[in-house]
């Protein structure tokens, strides 16, 4: 098991992943910082969602709500 | 060639040239009048296209002598945000990156107009790939407030709010991904309509995020802005995300100077206004119980949450997009774009996808928790007054701080291109500096005619929307 000590920090696993190669490394930990908060959102409203709500539910919902 | 004609609004326009009254080659040249006079100040246009404006006014007028009229719009001239894409013409996005893209295939939106007989002047200024609330555009030259030229007109959308705010396009279309309708049409004194996700095809507009762009008309008026959606509003098979729901016929539900039967939540949303604005807004409260609307006090969920989990989705689907240019050609992107979209590329599979997941759970949770018991939702348009030009460049300032401002500038608007819902903007005062204040108005699922009916309503009480910028 990987100890924390050698663990990579955000920005430099962001350096990392592919489609970073344009990115200026000193943006890097300001992208990370707003991956982390937009996740954290998403993360955050989960427990609203079921097992059985797909993407497609929002077209129905507002298909069925028309007024 | 006196510009009076272009202050007709588009109904009146529209109507005389069927009637005969009035030719649409003096209409449009006195449009033309009218963009050239504002471009040198306000950069409104990319292009200006005055000899094929002009030959197709004349071929209108030719039908009207034969007795032909092809639509609603015949020998009207209007002109678009530079991303509705014309076969055999270059759409730049507002970009260096599509500047001398042609394109193969014409916008729906576009074949519509075109059949209902719209003359197009010229294409609008906007922000680089739809992407930025403010007017800027390194690449074509910032965008300036139709009222003050040192402030931001708003974007994306920037070129076509200014546009109708100087009378030099009779109505114009945008698109509106977290505000880039609604926002420009409020910092500039004109109507702007973000209709309902699925009533206006997106098929041959420059995408920035395929689930949360909107396309919607910008008008001097609510009913210049119904005709509008008249003709481009309805299922197209070439837009899979267009609904089969039936289009009402908007100008049969207008002219009512009453608001009977119809009731507005009016929402306590928390936020510190400028007090200009909180004034005008209460004001805007006031007109509209006098028309007969019955009012109701709604507590506003957080705002927030709709706002970062939909902003999850555009960055996540922008970043798709972009990702093969962003490696290639970072140069040929300002900052203030380039910054929006990299976030996109770190987010995960999954969190996009519950991002989307949630948008039908959050939606049917605030029709049911907000809408339920309402018509509409009065909402400002922005807290905010726009800044100037010179405090908001991305390209000099700190870009932490400046998207932070944007956020703020858009907080009222961009959770309704989450959520689908339709919002329109209505001019309703200037600020004691002169600058336009508006307020926003959210209905259920496809009920665009309810916002027009209440829109025309307020104007018919009032005629903010009747100011004309100078020069």
């Amino acid at each position: 098991m990987a100890s924390d000590k050698g663990a990579a920090s955000p920005a430099t696993t962001l350096m990392q992943a592919p489609g970073a190669s344009g990115i200026a490394p000193g943006r890097l930990a300001d992208i990370a910082i707003e991956v982390e908060r937009l996740s954290g959102i998403v993360r955050a409203a989960a427990p609203l969602l079921s097992f059985n709500d797909e993407p497609s539910g929002f077209a129905a919902t507002v298909n069925k709500k028309a007024r | 060639m006196s510009t009076d004609l272009a202050l007709l609004d588009l109904s009146e326009a529209a109507e005389r040239v069927a009637r005969g009254s009035l030719s649409s080659v003096a209409l449009t040249e006195a449009c033309l009048a009218r963009a050239k006079e504002w471009q040198a100040s306000r950069n409104c246009f990319i292009r200006i296209d005055a000899d094929v404006a002009l030959e197709a006014a004349r071929a209108c007028d030719r039908d009207v002598k034969q007795g032909r009229r092809r639509g609603p719009l015949h020998g009207v001239p209007l002109a678009h945000k530079d991303m509705f894409y014309r076969a055999g013409k270059v759409s730049t996005g507002g970009s260096k990156i599509l500047q001398d893209q042609v394109q193969t295939a014409t916008a729906t939106v576009l074949e519509r107009l075109d059949a209902a007989g719209a003359i197009e002047i010229g294409v609008l200024n906007m922000a680089e790939f739809a992407a930025g609330p403010t007017g800027h555009n390194i690449h074509f030259g910032h965008c300036r407030n139709a009222f003050n030229a040192a402030h931001i007109p708003g974007g994306s959308s920037s070129g076509s709010a200014v546009a109708v705010a100087a009378r030099a396009a009779f109505g114009a279309l945008g698109s509106d991904t977290g505000a880039s309708v609604r926002l420009p049409a409020a910092y500039n004194g004109v109507v702007g309509l973000k209709p309902t996700y699925g009533r206006v095809s997106r098929h041959g507009a420059m995408p920035r995020s395929w689930s949360m762009d909107h396309v919607g008309p910008f008008g001097r008026t609510a009913r210049d802005v119904a005709i509008l959606l008249q003709v481009i509003a309805g299922h197209d098979p070439s837009d899979a995300t267009t609904s089969v729901q039936p289009v009402p016929d908007y100008l049969n539900v207008l002219g009512a100077a009453r608001l009977s039967g119809l009731t507005i939540g009016i929402a306590d949303h928390g936020v510190s206004l400028e007090p200009e604005i909180a004034a005008a807004l209460d004001e805007s409260v006031r007109v509209l119980e006098r028309t007969g609307a019955k009012l109701v006090p709604i507590k506003l969920p957080d705002l927030g949450p709709l706002f970062r989990v939909g902003e999850t989705i555009i960055k996540g689907e922008a970043a798709a997009l972009h990702r093969q240019w962003l490696e290639t050609r970072p140069q040929d992107y300002s900052n203030g774009v380039r910054f929006r979209i990299e976030g996109g590329l770190f987010l995960s599979a999954a969190d996009y996808i519950d991002a989307l997941r949630l948008r039908g759970v959050m939606t049917a949770k605030f029709l049911a928790e907000v809408l339920d018991g309402i018509d509409l939702l009065h909402l400002p348009a922005s807290a905010y007054l726009p800044p100037t030009v010179e405090e908001s460049d991305m390209e000099t300032s700190s870009s932490e701080t400046l998207l932070g401002l944007f956020s703020k500038l858009t907080q009222f608007m961009r959770p309704f291109n989450f959520l689908g819902l339709p919002a329109i903007s209505v001019p309703c005062g200037l600020s004691s500096s002169g600058l336009p204040l508006a307020y926003q108005l959210v209905g259920h699922p496809f009920a665009e005619a309810t916002l027009l009916r209440a829109a025309d309503a307020y104007q018919r009480a009032t005629d903010h929307h009747r100011v004309v910028p100078k020069l």
